[in-house]
């Protein structure tokens, strides 16, 4: 009935747009508070419509409302004066009756009409009422009973317990068990009446609801599971509840918590598309309707309709940034669901599923019904897809952590339920290590010399890796570095800005650097140190920004050798000794027999000391002095097979549909297309695939940076992000396609996708857990950003670019380019 | 680039931004080749296992052992002028091992294949 009038006409110059939003609940008023929070009272005047006469509250707290912890009065997220002092017109107590789309007028129950530009809905939920007798009368619900969703549901069950005795909750959900806590504070007797076989039965799995159950029963609450309720009994006042079988329980009030559903209604009406919720896309808008945007329980997305508050914080976000032209790529993805909160007086966390869905799902779970202990933990393909932690939370960080982010998980399961003392030594806990155990064998960095550093006063973790040289050697024990430095750091690490950096000497993210290189025409290294490093050249970084100018420019690029690490100099990978091993091109594993002839002549000619079969299924001379180098090329008379740069490296193949007995497909043409195609491409880490002919995977697909496995109907998996080296992973299913081109065409969108967003030296399993599958998926395959030809064109070129760096033999690049640094004169 | 004095090896770099460095040809670290190695903004990075050391002192990052270093210039005419110490004994020459000079690098190698 009150309204609020604001300014009206926002605080800028010029013609403010009209937002209307029809709900005055939590998720619209926080839409309303992050537009206001991005200038929105300049762009728009803001009107909204709330049916509850307040301003908004904090709908959660009614619980403890009830339960009497807290005063009605301390709840409220927005006062009445928050509405003025933002200008923002508040008719609170009036309900929208019809939305006018194309008009774009909404006319509400007090005989009010009000035009817009553009409009949110966020009329969130009702209380559910099954279909009882008895429970209405002709003037509504029956004196005695109440459902529980608003302040004035609640304030008149408090006032309505002042004189019962007894009451009986319909519905032992999680909103069912809070009110009947409430009411048992109140001094009434409480039965809890439940439909499902067990409590809270849509997060809970068997056991952890009977410890609930214990625990709820324990405090004086009854509950009664698998029943029905059919009648309301009673011809004023409530006198009882009738089940279904004939029973009758006595009592002087009901409480209805059995379930809510969306108010989409209006939306209905209004022609958009309805079906659990109002439907909309990841901007928040209708998919009817640019101009109508919807939030809060009432929405659908992607299939999701959220009953918990986390998702509207985040929706919210994003319908702010979009509206208010802040961000016009703001996409809302969904949100993953986890949930921490007390029941009667015990903690409980979900996240996920509560229970095995799929075959295939693993599940790890500790029960201790005598301390009310319950836990449980579903893994998928490695990944936790769904936790219950009743009564002991500890884990509760860790396991969100890995459920947000889709981490690989310990393999020991126990070790997701509890903190582990002194296990297998790869899996013990930093806290256990001795202080001497060595963390970084390159460069024999132990514990204690990682954690006095941080206690020296280094708290970032590129500055302890700076000062003590840990995790710069090859890199392996990089995590471990990072998990003792955040444990001598005691939670107070500091945020390292030059984490995001491409190299650390040029304060710049990668996508940054490619642009700045870009716009200013930076072709050379030395042109980039010189525009954009603030103290000079730096030596190390020097192949880093050889590879990202490179990348950018293409055949375009001014080659500087100084920049080059040896590696690259001299095509060849330098061993201990100073002399170099050549591996020539061998593409998907098959060779021929003049090869072979020409590699054994070579072989004997130079007085190589080693040929070697490689892991990559080709062959290595090994020991091959530098200065023969071009003329060992010459007599081989193949091309480099890249083995020694970061480059695109190997295609592992095996026989696949030529002729083995097994093959689906023909795994060595594959193979062999694949690596002539992406041969020497040059990239942040090196890139290893395999190709595999069926499932049995001999090959090893599913262990490299991208492979492909032949399935049924002619038809290939694809894999990303696997790993089998210091780091194991098993790859990803990104997609599967109908033919080989296909996956040429999708793997060369995702190593260009690589290319242009992996940090240096940043390996593919590495890059795929950071980025995440879904995000991959949805920009490489679906192409959902609308990039994909983008990178189709820029691999193109690369591949374009390419030329066999062994022809230098015909014309070295610099003068003493093979001149020997070891023999003697 | 390396020169030889009565077949010793020694590393000289020509730096981008002009002038001349030397040092000790092997690493003290595990005898890598110096001369492959990365140079930049007075600095040169091993190509084995990555050690860093400044060019004009010769020390290394971290405290470890570092290279010797030996006055170069260019002279007028162009050519690389390297002062040696004086006699004909071994140069001297530094090693993780602490041995100060005569550790000649041929022990345990295999390129006296010449």
């Amino acid at each position: 009935m009150s309204s609020t009038n604001g300014s009206g006409n926002g605080n800028g110059s010029g013609p403010c747009e009209e937002l209307l939003v029809i709900g005055n609940g939590m998720a619209g008023a926080r839409a309303v508070e992050e537009i206001v929070e991005r200038g929105g009272c300049d762009s728009f005047s803001i009107t909204m419509l709330g049916d509850e006469p307040y301003g908004n509250y904090n709908r959660i707290s009614l619980s403890n409302v009830l339960a009497g912890s807290d005063d009605p009065r301390d709840i409220f997220l927005n006062p009445l004066d928050w509405y003025e002092e933002n200008g923002i017109t508040l008719h609170a107590g009036v309900r929208a009756r019809s939305i006018d789309r194309f008009a774009k007028v909404v006319k509400t129950d007090d005989g009010g009409e009000h035009s817009y530009d553009k409009l949110i809905i966020a009329t969130g939920s009702r209380s559910f009422f099954p279909p009882i007798d008895g429970m209405w009368t002709d003037d509504g619900l029956r004196p005695g009973t109440f459902g529980f969703r608003t302040l004035d549901d609640t304030e008149g069950m408090l006032s309505w317990a002042e004189e019962a005795s007894s009451a009986v909750v319909i519905g032992g959900g999680l909103l069912g068990l809070e009110a009947a806590r409430g009411l048992l504070e109140r001094g009434l007797e409480v039965e809890v009446i439940h439909r499902a076989p067990r409590l809270m039965n849509v997060q809970l799995d068997e056991g952890a609801a009977r410890i609930l159950q214990s625990a709820v029963e324990a405090l004086g609450i009854r509950v009664r599971l698998s029943a029905s309720t059919t009648r309301v009994l009673g011809s004023g006042r409530v006198e009882g509840i009738e089940l279904e079988g004939g029973e009758a329980i006595a009592c002087d009030m009901v409480v209805v918590a059995a379930g809510i559903r969306p108010n989409s209604d209006l939306a209905q009406h209004a022609g958009l598309t309805v079906e659990r919720g109002i439907v909309v896309d990841d901007t928040m808008r209708a998919v009817d309707n640019d101009d109508v945007y919807v939030a809060g329980e009432c929405a659908q997305h992607r299939g999701e309709v959220y009953g918990l508050v986390a998702p509207l914080w985040e929706q919210a976000v994003v319908l702010a940034d979009h509206i208010t032209g802040t961000d016009p790529h703001a996409a809302y993805h969904g949100s993953k669901l986890a949930t921490k909160l007390k029941v009667s007086g015990i903690e409980l966390a979900t996240m996920g599923q509560a229970e095995p869905e799929h075959p295939d799902d693993e599940v790890v779970h500790f029960s201790e019904a005598r301390r009310n202990v319950h836990k449980t933990v579903i893994v998928r393909e490695g990944k936790l897809v769904g936790a219950t932690l009743l009564g002991d939370v500890s884990k509760v960080s860790f396991l969100t952590q890995a459920f947000d982010r889709g981490t690989v998980l310990p393999e020991e399961g126990v070790e997701l339920l509890f903190d582990v003392g002194a296990g297998r030594s790869e899996d013990v806990g930093v806290s256990e290590l001795d202080d001497d155990a060595q963390v970084c064998n390159c460069n024999g960095v132990s514990k204690g010399d990682i954690a006095a550093c941080v206690r020296g006063g280094n708290r970032t973790v590129s500055g302890v890796m700076k000062a003590t040289r840990a995790g710069t050697g090859c890199g392996s024990c990089k995590g471990q570095v990072l998990e003792v430095v955040e444990w001598a750091a005691e939670g107070e690490l500091e945020e390292d800005p030059t984490a995001d950096y491409y190299v650390p000497a040029i304060p710049m993210t990668k996508p940054d650097l490619m642009a700045a290189v870009r716009d200013r025409g930076l072709k050379s290294v030395s042109a980039v140190f010189d525009a954009l490093a603030q103290d000079g050249e730096v030596a190390a970084v020097k192949p880093a920004l050889a590879s990202l100018l490179r990348l950018v420019w293409g055949s375009e690029y001014e080659d500087e050798r100084d920049a080059r690490f040896i590696n690259d100099r001299v095509h060849g990978n330098i061993q201990k000794d100073g002399t170099f091993s050549v591996v020539p091109r061998i593409s998907g594993g098959v060779t021929k027999s003049d090869e072979l002839r020409r590699i054994a002549d070579v072989a004997d000619k130079y007085e190589v000391p080693m040929i070697k079969i490689t892991g990559g299924q080709r062959i290595d001379l090994l020991g091959v002095r530098k200065e023969d180098l071009p003329a060992v090329w010459k007599d081989l008379d193949m091309p480099s097979g890249y083995a020694y740069g970061k480059s695109f490296r190997t295609v592992k193949t095996c026989v696949g549909s030529d002729f083995c007995r097994f093959g689906l497909g023909d795994s060595t043409q594959l193979g062999i297309r694949t690596e002539e195609r992406f041969k020497g491409l040059e990239s942040p880490a090196k890139i290893k695939m395999g190709v595999a002919g069926c499932p049995r995977n001999c090959s090893e697909a599913m262990v490299k940076d991208v492979g492909f496995v032949a399935v049924e109907g002619g038809r290939w998996e694809v894999y990303v992000g696997g790993a089998a080296g210091a780091h194991v992973r098993k790859g990803d299913l990104l997609c599967t396609v109908d033919d080989p081109d296909e996956a040429l065409r999708i793997c060369g969108r995702f190593l260009q996708y690589y290319r242009e967003n992996a940090k240096w030296l940043e390996r593919t399993y590495t890059f795929c857990e950071r980025i995440g599958l879904e995000e991959l998926a949805a920009v490489v395959v679906e192409d959902r950003d609308g990039i994909g030809e983008r990178l189709d064109a820029a691999m193109e070129a690369s591949i374009a670019a390419y030329s066999d760096p062994w022809r230098e033999a015909e014309e070295p690049v610099t003068p003493h380019q093979f001149e020997s640094v070891v023999s003697r004169a | 680039m390396i020169r030889v004095r009565g077949g010793e090896l020694i590393a000289v770099f020509r730096l981008r931004e002009g002038g001349v460095r030397a040092t000790q040809s092997w690493c003290p670290h595990r005898q890598g080749p110096l001369a492959d190695g990365l140079v930049g903004s007075g600095a040169l990075v091993c190509p084995l296992h990555g050690r860093t050391f400044d060019l004009d002192t010769g020390e290394a990052d971290g405290g470890k052992p570092g290279v010797v270093t030996y006055p170069a210039r260019v002279r007028d005419d162009g050519a690389i002028v390297v002062s040696l110490p004086e006699g004909d004994g071994p140069l001297p020459y530094n090693t993780d091992a602490g041995a100060e000079d005569g550790l000649a690098p041929s022990d345990g190698r295999s390129f006296d294949r010449t």
